[in-house]
């Protein structure tokens, strides 16, 4: 099944739940205020089953469907879960401090799933494009890698020209910029002007080089270039693991202070029966 | 040159576990070591490799990502010859975020348990503040009792089994609708399924009680009008559309006009007798200017009420009453035989009738009872013989001689018998007959009646009783005692004493006695005689030829085919119990054109509107106008203004 095919089938199931839903708080009689006790229980149910997917990634073992599906359930069920809470605060803004605490850790983690999904959607793309796919974990020993392999190069490159201008201007211009990964807000736009700024500078420097210190610096210079599409891998690889930094925890808060709305909402309306 | 960092497979590529909580301190500096941190993040490795023995001789183990078997090997002790410096072991990102995750539910559980049990859990946890209307209350278990109990018991709560039925009842602490508040309409079961009978449009939901929050939702700030209930909430049991006005809401098919008008006036008529000169075309000087010169909304703008009789009405109409015509209430029949044949003493001249009244003074004397147990006619005495002739003397005689010595109490005490009510020792009536009439009713008509015309009358036309009849009360005589202070109520008409009947002649609107004569006569009697005498009074009270006619103005009604009712009032006082609709009519006509309220009430000109009263059936009605729901709808729809139910609809109906 084609990404295309596939996003088509699940809105169709999307919004077939959608007008189920809305058949069922009809006939139920829901236009009294029993709507919004409905919709807070469809909500929190939701909720809950968006909260299993990151269990369901936990408990591998378990033979409860693919994680791949999960996601797809996860994403779809976000976008539902995102309209019945509007339809649960009947398209106003909460009064209280804690309505709007609460209401805020459920837009915060929303909004932050729907941005996540974005940039799972997005950055891949761009990763594949630039450089060599790496894993995030590894950046650091890549790093190293390359810096050692830099730093390799310079005492070669002074041993047989028996020059130390290569060495000079590693030491002065480039060592930090090898040593770890540099200006990921700039990656993350994509943008080539460190690069460029560097090329020139590097240019302006090769000038005044002879020819076997030439070879060396345009070796020199590939290892710039390598180091610089690593530092956009490990800027993207970044984003797709920081996000989870504020979706994850703003869950878990969410199902905590959803648990004390409930018990706020029986305990002042009338108790759970 | 081309530079290949990501390698591939185990001999070329250590295993990297990003799951694990801890990463090798020394991972950013290239070296990866093979056994790792342990799961408390402490760094587990101090040589390169663990020799094994093989063959007596120890063998290097170090792997192949690691450079393979060192050139050195193992010492003799079997220790690795390369001891590694320890390393900090640092969190994996997963662990990171582990904590992260950790820390902040904790935070915030903490938080939570804080303000539950601190000073400020009222401010923090309201879901909003109180509407303007509920502003003074300041304690928020004036509303919710559990608030100032302990957070477990805000647990204990929510987990009982208590509904928002049993919450809702601290609001009828000072909101009062009755007994069955909760009730749909807060009405009886019964009167909600009477009310339903004909509307197929309405769910059955008469079981079901509703909270007050199913359609009051507080705490949503001081400016949120709690009156304010969506129409989705009448859809609820009302099955209409929840869109527009006219879409689904039923045709004006009886509204307003459900019933006849209490007072008759006929719009067309007058309109054209004697408002318009006669050719039709130009209005007479005698014409109201417009609707309102004749009605004027009540007190809650909610209905255009009449101006009294005084106001509008008497200008043309008050010759009714200044030359109405006496009508005799008693006089002395005359008798088949002569009053020497008969041995008693009786007027000269006697040739009246037994009136009405006098039989419903006489119904319930077992002499006369007995003299006209076997007459069709009760006026005509001709028939009698001698006996029954003295028996209607005497019956006649005694109720004067009565008057003479009790007063009013003799008329009380005959009319209570004739109207089957009953009186106890204390004077009262008792609850246990069948009485269908009021005591004040009562009690005013024995007021009007002119006890010093009958007692000049007995003096007149008996003036020896006291010989024939004993006074078995011994009581004081009342004609002789002149303080007695009955005086006849001001609101009665003229009484006169002629000379052989005593008539009456009804001169101002209003009139006492032909009204209270209307309504104890309008009600079915279980005894055969005062029962005809009843029928008689009500139909010669209506009649055309009755001196006054009050019900060609108020109209008669009836109310289950043998009691009537007299509508008096053009509108019953219904303060106790509200009414389902309500419009505000001086919202409508406020500073608009005098002939605006013809929009809405479209004059309906070739309707039988007296007919209609014929069958006394005030719900077959044909009025003088008629109203569409297009008039409405054509203002109230989503684009232009308000269209909610309660706009036009009472809620609240209960008393």
């Amino acid at each position: 099944m084609t990404f295309n095919s596939r996003r088509l089938k699940n809105s169709l199931v999307l919004f077939v739940v959608c007008l189920l839903l809305n058949s069922l708080a009809n006939y139920y009689g829901t236009p009294l205020y029993q709507i919004q006790i409905v919709s807070g229980w469809v909500l929190m149910i939701l909720i809950l089953l968006l909260f299993f997917y990151s269990l369901r990634k936990k408990l591998t073992l378990l033979p409860i469907g693919k994680t791949s599906s999960w996601l797809q359930f996860h994403s779809y069920a976000g976008f539902l879960s995102v309209l019945v809470f509007f339809q649960h605060l009947t398209y106003r803004l909460p009064n209280g401090f804690f309505e709007i605490i609460l209401a805020s850790f459920f837009m915060v983690t929303a909004l932050s799933g729907i941005v996540g999904m974005i940039f799972s959607r997005v950055i891949p793309r761009h990763l594949t494009r630039r450089g060599e796919e790496v894993i995030y974990e590894r950046i650091p020993l890549f790093t190293y890698e390359i810096r050692k392999q830099a730093q390799d190069l310079i005492i070669e490159c002074t041993l047989k020209t028996n020059s130390t201008a290569l060495a000079d201007y590693y030491q002065n211009y480039l060592a930090d910029y090898f040593y770890k990964p540099k200006r990921p807000l700039f990656h993350f736009y994509g943008s080539m002007g460190a690069l460029y700024v560097m090329q020139t500078r590097h240019n302006n420097f090769c000038r005044y080089l002879n020819e076997q210190e030439s070879v060396y610096a345009q070796q020199l210079f590939e290892l710039i270039r390598k180091k610089y599409d690593l530092d956009f891998h490990y800027a993207l690889q970044g984003v797709l693991k920081t996000w989870l930094f504020i979706h994850v925890p703003l869950t878990y808060a969410l199902i905590l202070a959803m648990t004390v709305h409930l018990m706020l909402v029986y305990a002042f309306l009338g108790g759970l029966q | 040159m081309k530079i290949q960092l990501q390698k591939f497979f185990h001999k070329n590529s250590s295993y990297a576990r990003p799951n694990q909580p801890w990463v090798c301190g020394k991972h950013a500096q290239g070296y990866n070591c093979e056994a790792g941190p342990d799961m408390q993040g402490c760094c587990r490795t101090e040589y390169e490799c663990k020799p094994y023995k093989e063959n007596n001789s120890w063998i290097c183990s170090r792997s192949n990502n690691y450079g393979g078997s060192c050139d050195e090997g193992p010492m003799p002790n079997g220790e690795c010859c390369n001891k590694i410096t320890q390393c900090q072991p640092t969190r994996s990102i997963r662990q990171k975020r582990s904590l992260v995750v950790k820390w902040s539910v904790f935070a915030i559980f903490a938080m939570m348990m804080l303000l539950l049990n601190s000073h400020t859990k009222a401010t923090f946890f309201s879901p909003g503040d109180l509407s303007f209307k509920h502003g003074k209350i300041d304690q928020c278990s004036t509303c919710h009792e559990v608030f100032d109990k302990s957070f477990f018991n805000w647990v204990k709560q929510a987990l009982s089994g208590e509904n928002t039925i049993d919450n809702s009842k601290k609001c009828l602490d000072c909101h009062k609708f009755g007994e069955n508040a909760h009730q749909p309409h807060g009405l009886a079961r019964d009167d909600l399924q009477q009310l339903k009978k004909n509307k197929k449009e309405t769910n059955n939901r008469e079981d079901k009680q509703l909270a007050c929050l199913s359609c009051h939702l507080e705490h949503h700030g001081a400016d949120s009008d709690l009156t304010d209930v969506a129409k989705q909430n009448c859809a609820y049991c009302h099955r209409l559309d929840q869109s527009v006005i006219n879409a689904q809401h039923p045709e004006f098919n009886h509204y307003p006009y459900k019933r006849n008008t209490r007072i008759i006036f006929d719009h067309t008529t007058h309109a054209k007798k004697y408002y318009y000169n006669k050719a039709g075309d130009q209005l007479l000087d005698t014409a109201p200017e417009s609707c309102q010169s004749c009605h004027q909304s009540d007190s809650r703008a909610n209905k255009m009420m009449q101006h009294a009789y005084a106001k509008d009405c008497k200008a043309c109409h008050k010759d009714i009453f200044e030359e109405s015509e006496s009508f005799i209430v008693f006089e002395i029949p005359e008798l088949a035989f002569d009053a020497t044949e008969l041995n008693v003493q009786w007027p000269e001249g006697a040739s009246g009738t037994l009136t009405h009244f006098m039989i419903m003074l006489l119904a319930t004397d077992s002499l006369f009872v007995e003299a006209v147990a076997d007459l069709d006619d009760y006026f005509d005495l001709s028939e009698l013989d001698k006996q029954k002739t003295k028996k209607i003397v005497k019956s006649i005689k005694k109720l004067f001689f009565e008057i003479d010595q009790q007063g009013p109490i003799v008329f009380k005490q005959r009319l209570v018998s004739a109207f089957n009510c009953q009186l106890n020792e204390q004077g009262q009536f008792d609850s246990d007959s069948l009485c269908t009439v009021k005591k004040a009713e009562l009690d005013l008509m024995v007021k009007l009646f002119p006890l010093k015309l009958f007692c000049e009358a007995k003096q007149r036309w008996f003036p020896s009783l006291s010989r024939t009849f004993v006074n078995t009360q011994n009581s004081n005589n009342f004609c002789a005692d002149n303080r007695h202070n009955h005086k006849i109520p001001t609101e009665a008409g003229e009484w006169v004493l002629e000379e052989l009947s005593i008539e009456y002649r009804p001169d101002k609107h209003k009139d006492a006695f032909i009204k209270s004569w209307l309504d104890l006569t309008s009600q079915q009697l279980d005894q055969i005689l005062p029962e005809k005498a009843r029928l008689e009074i009500f139909k010669e009270l209506n009649s055309e030829d009755a001196s006054v006619q009050c019900t060609k103005c108020h109209s008669v009604e009836s109310t289950d085919g043998k009691n009537f009712r007299v509508n008096w009032p053009p509108k019953l006082n219904k303060i106790a119990k509200k009414q389902f609709i309500k419009f505000n009519h001086n919202a409508h006509i406020k500073y608009q054109d005098e002939k605006v309220c013809l929009d809405c009430h479209l004059e309906n000109l070739n309707t039988a509107y007296l007919d209609s009263y014929e069958d006394l059936d005030p719900l077959t009605f044909e009025s003088n106008f008629t109203t569409e729901r297009n008039n409405c709808s054509s203002c109230h729809q989503q684009s232009m203004t308000k269209e909610q139910c309660q706009l036009c609809h009472n809620y609240h109906v209960s008393p």
